[in-house]
């Protein structure tokens, strides 16, 4: 409803917020400086209010690990994710084929419980006796320990929640090719670009803002990574894939250490928020 | 029916101000018309009546009843929309009778006003649509109906024409204007075009920057317009300024053309302002009587009239001449003024 | 474009391409319909005779049944309970043209849930709601309520404000505007943000993982269980799976259409 001049309407509906507020207040702003008070010692945690659980963060090698753990997962798939997803829009667009069978493929595995894509794998992947090893095997490739391997078990959980985004980010991509101005590629073909020219100096320069869009979307679930990584793997083989969302809530949860968990947690939010306030910085650079 | 007050009312929005202390009466049974450029107000002032829109100073009565604070639902108005705001999702009967039925008036009641209102209109055989399936004449006329089943005290209209063709806008200001005849009620109509305001209203309140320029019947506005801006704004086309130097009752223009002039009020004082002379007050001049030398810029023939626009030294006249003289470009015309048309301003753009 | 020659390929291949996708999906509806010796086979096997023993054992000799309706409780409350909080909410906002909001619920979209995870499961134990249905509807309400609000904000942006106007003269207070007049009219959005609600709250582990009590577990954090039970039942577990995974999919291809341009919508607005 908004245009119309800057006025004063002279009916209220504010009242109508206030269910929505008092919700707010006290599941999400109440328990945030709840949270805070817990990382800072509060609750007795700690004998006296005070930095202790972050000074403790700082010395814990398990911090550190979880926290590269966290970056490289989150760099990876992101990656990936843009880089596949834009290549599957451009062919989606090219093509016009996003109906029937193919739109069910593209909607099904973001649509599908994390979980349940982590109990897809554990039975596929399984080294033993899963789908997986058996098509390598038919290829004549080895075997691989896939989410048991302790140095690759991370790109594997990379890959699993590449598979189930990768359409996601296409769709909101393909959202982006199919507003882009049509005058500017009958400019830019009579400039004579076309192939690989014009995808890199037009189309991709163009797409900037769509692709901030999906960036953002994903950053924000990749720095929480948790559902797939607690069901397959609980941050194994030995804290491989333990990123600071699952040791946050092991500590919590499995140890009851509530201060220090919510410290890390307190961290892992700042982080979240940082890539949020570095990705709208970018915004005004890549709009057009 | 009922009088409408405005008093005194202000309106600002953080540090713009958009009506400025107005304060006007609106006579009961009188249709009464805000005109203006887009931006003076005249919509704004129209939705404080209605009770859409708050204001900070001042009050506003319709009545004998102070309305400030007075929600919209209770000031028994009634207002026809620009896009008419039909509700899409109820049948044209529903739509007329919704209003109604928010006020609790009886079942028969309100079918046998729906029906009254169906029939002035002509639009029974519409009841049992949607207004997605009436064109945009149809819906204009349905708006107008929700409006009259109401017999509310005053009827609000804001710009419902615009959305119209040219041909059917003709028409339905003729119907507009019967059915204030037959109803008799207070009607306020909001426009930017200054031809409905002269062609429909009892007196136009003529509005800028949100401030009243001058009150008055279209004859009044036309004949005393109190503004340059005024005069400039009433008739089609508006009035032709020059800058002049004003003595007394004479004007010398810039070309050192000495012009009688009808003043207001008298004063001996020079004053450079300009003059102001309505199109159809020029005419060629007698060859042998006075008359300001010009040069032919444009000709546009309408067949009954032809407008022409001359230059008169730097300043540029529109001229009604008879149809049947069509000047050339660059012709040299010697034109004169109807004895007291001609008028003067001050450089403040005021009627001296 | 000069789309024409190829297209005679193209469909064929997305299509092939499609299913291949979503072999995993299909593996695991597969495994489900296998008998415990034929799904822990190896090589795995691709025909078989289907049966319908691990549903049998999942339903029968599990509260698998209790955990799914359990579920369905959860969402189900919790997606109305985000609606009429959001729809009030969605439209004060839209009608004042109010940005704080938008902000506030962004943060709370972003957060991660652990963050939350501490106090709340404090908070509920103090309250003696811990393990109930409360805390837990509660909780998704946090993933939907802020769900449903940005659904809802387009929907009723682009409903003429004219629309509520007239309602004021026709004598209606804004409630009334709300019910009667603007609610029709966004019906769309409201089925829509409806869907996604319950979707988003169905497929939610980590917060019914930690509040859940034993019998308020959801049929999610009960099929965790299942594989932490040391001999993992692969045919039992690709049931629950496939049992989790359908009113999620059957409802978005309800609204598939939509979900297409929605999306692709939202992005251009970033």
């Amino acid at each position: 409803m908004p245009p119309r001049s800057p006025g004063q309407q002279a009916m209220s509906a504010r009242w109508m917020i206030l269910p929505a507020v008092v919700m707010t207040l006290a599941m999400v702003i109440f328990p945030l400086g709840f949270a805070i008070y817990l990382s800072l010692g509060g609750n007795g945690t700690l004998p006296a209010l005070g930095l202790g659980h972050y000074s403790r963060l700082m010395a814990d090698p398990a911090f550190w690990s979880a926290l590269r753990v966290t970056l490289v997962l989150f760099a990876v798939a992101l990656v990936l994710q843009l880089v596949l997803g834009t290549a599957l829009a451009l062919a989606l667009n090219r093509y016009n084929v996003v109906r029937g069978l193919v739109r069910t493929a593209i909607l099904s595995p973001f649509m599908l419980p994390p979980v349940v894509v982590g109990m897809i794998a554990i039975v596929v992947l399984d080294p033993g006796l899963g789908a997986a090893n058996w098509i390598l095997e038919s290829l004549g490739l080895p075997h691989f320990l896939w989410l048991a391997s302790p140095r690759w078990s991370l790109l594997v959980v990379a890959l699993i929640d590449t598979w189930q985004w990768t359409p996601f980010v296409a769709l909101i991509v393909l959202g982006g090719l199919q507003a882009l101005p049509a005058r500017v590629y009958e400019a830019a073909e009579i400039d004579g670009a076309k192939g690989w020219s014009l995808f890199w100096h037009v189309t991709l320069p163009l797409l900037g803002p769509t692709l901030l869009t999906a960036a953002v979307l994903r950053s924000v679930d990749l720095l929480r990574f948790f559902d797939i990584i607690y069901i397959t793997t609980q941050g194994g083989p030995g804290n491989a894939t333990t990123t600071l969302n699952i040791q946050a809530y092991k500590l919590g949860f499995d140890f009851m250490d509530v201060g220090y968990a919510s410290s890390v947690m307190i961290v892992l939010a700042l982080i979240v928020l940082g890539s949020v306030v570095f990705f709208a910085s970018l915004r005004k650079k890549v709009s057009w | 029916m009922s009088t409408v007050h405005v008093r005194n009312v202000k309106k600002s929005y953080s540090d713009l101000t958009v009506i400025e202390d107005l304060s006007f009466d609106i006579h009961d049974g009188e249709f009464m018309v805000f005109v203006g450029p887009s931006g003076c107000g005249k919509s704004t002032l129209l939705r404080m009546i209605a009770g859409l829109e708050s204001f900070q100073g001042g009050e506003v009565a319709i009545g004998e009843r102070v309305v400030n604070g007075v929600p919209a639902r209770d000031r028994n108005i009634a207002m026809v929309f620009q896009d008419y705001a039909l509700y899409p999702h109820m049948t044209i009967r529903d739509n007329m009778s919704f209003g109604l039925k928010m006020r609790k008036t009886p079942t028969a009641e309100i079918e046998r006003r729906v029906a009254a209102a169906a029939e002035i209109l002509q639009i029974g055989h519409l009841l049992d649509r949607k207004p997605r399936a009436l064109s945009g004449g149809q819906r204009q006329r349905v708006a107008m109906g929700r409006a009259i089943v109401r017999e509310p005290d005053v009827f609000l209209f804001d710009e419902p024409l615009s959305n119209l063709d040219a041909k059917l806008r003709v028409e339905v200001r003729t119907e507009i204007k019967r059915l204030h005849a037959r109803l008799g009620a207070t009607m306020i109509y909001v426009t930017h075009d200054q031809v409905e305001a002269m062609t429909m209203a009892d007196r136009i309140v003529v509005l800028k920057g949100g401030a009243v320029e001058q009150i008055g019947t279209p004859q009044e506005l036309y004949r005393e317009p109190r503004t340059r801006f005024v005069a400039g704004f009433i008739g089609s086309p508006g009035m032709n300024f020059a800058p002049a130097r004003i003595e007394g009752d004479v004007a010398t223009l810039v070309t050192g053309d000495r012009v009688p002039v009808r003043r207001l009020s008298s004063g001996t004082r020079a004053v450079q302002g300009e003059i102001g002379i309505r199109p159809e007050h020029v005419q060629l001049a007698d060859p042998h009587g006075p008359g300001v030398e010009t040069l032919v810029d444009v000709v546009e023939p309408l067949g009954a009239d032809t407008l022409v626009a001359v230059r008169l030294g730097e300043a540029q006249l529109m001229v009604r001449l008879p149809g049947e003289i069509i000047p050339a470009e660059g012709d040299r015309l010697r034109l004169s003024f109807t004895p007291g048309a001609t008028m003067a301003f001050d450089a403040q753009g005021l009627r001296i | 474009m000069s789309d024409t020659p190829r297209s005679r390929w193209s469909t064929p291949v997305f299509t092939i391409g499609a299913l291949l996708f979503m072999s995993p999906i299909l593996w695991m509806a597969l495994s489900s319909l296998k008998s415990p010796q034929e799904v822990t086979a190896y090589p795995p096997k691709l025909l078989f005779t289907p049966t319908a023993a691990n549903y049998a054992e999942l339903f029968g000799r599990t509260d698998f049944l209790h955990n799914t309706f359990n579920s369905f409780v959860v969402a189900g409350a919790s997606t109305l309970l985000g609606l009429v909080i959001a729809i009030p909410a969605a439209f004060a906002i839209s009608w004042h043209r109010m940005v704080w909001p938008a902000t506030v619920s962004l943060f709370a979209r972003m957060a991660p849930g652990t963050l939350f995870l501490l106090p709340w499961f404090i908070m509920f134990s103090k309250l003696g709601m811990a393990g109930g249905y409360t805390a837990l509807i509660l909780a998704h309400a946090v993933i939907t309520m802020p769900l449903a609000l940005w659904i809802l904000l387009p929907y009723l942006d682009a409903t003429p404000r004219e629309i509520v106007e007239s309602g004021q003269i026709d004598g209606c207070r804004s409630g009334t505007i709300l019910i009667r007049l603007v609610l029709p009219m966004i019906y769309p959005g409201i089925v829509v943000a409806t869907i996604m609600s319950f979707v988003f709250s169905w497929n939610y582990f980590l917060f019914a993982l930690a509040l859940s009590g034993f019998d308020t577990k959801t049929a999610i954090v009960a099929s965790f269980n299942f594989i932490g039970e040391g001999t993992t039942n692969w045919g039992a577990l690709m049931a629950a799976a496939t049992v989790i995974a359908l009113p999620p999919l059957v409802l978005t291809f309800t609204v598939q259409r939509w979900l297409v341009s929605g999306l692709s919508f939202g992005a251009v607005k970033g």
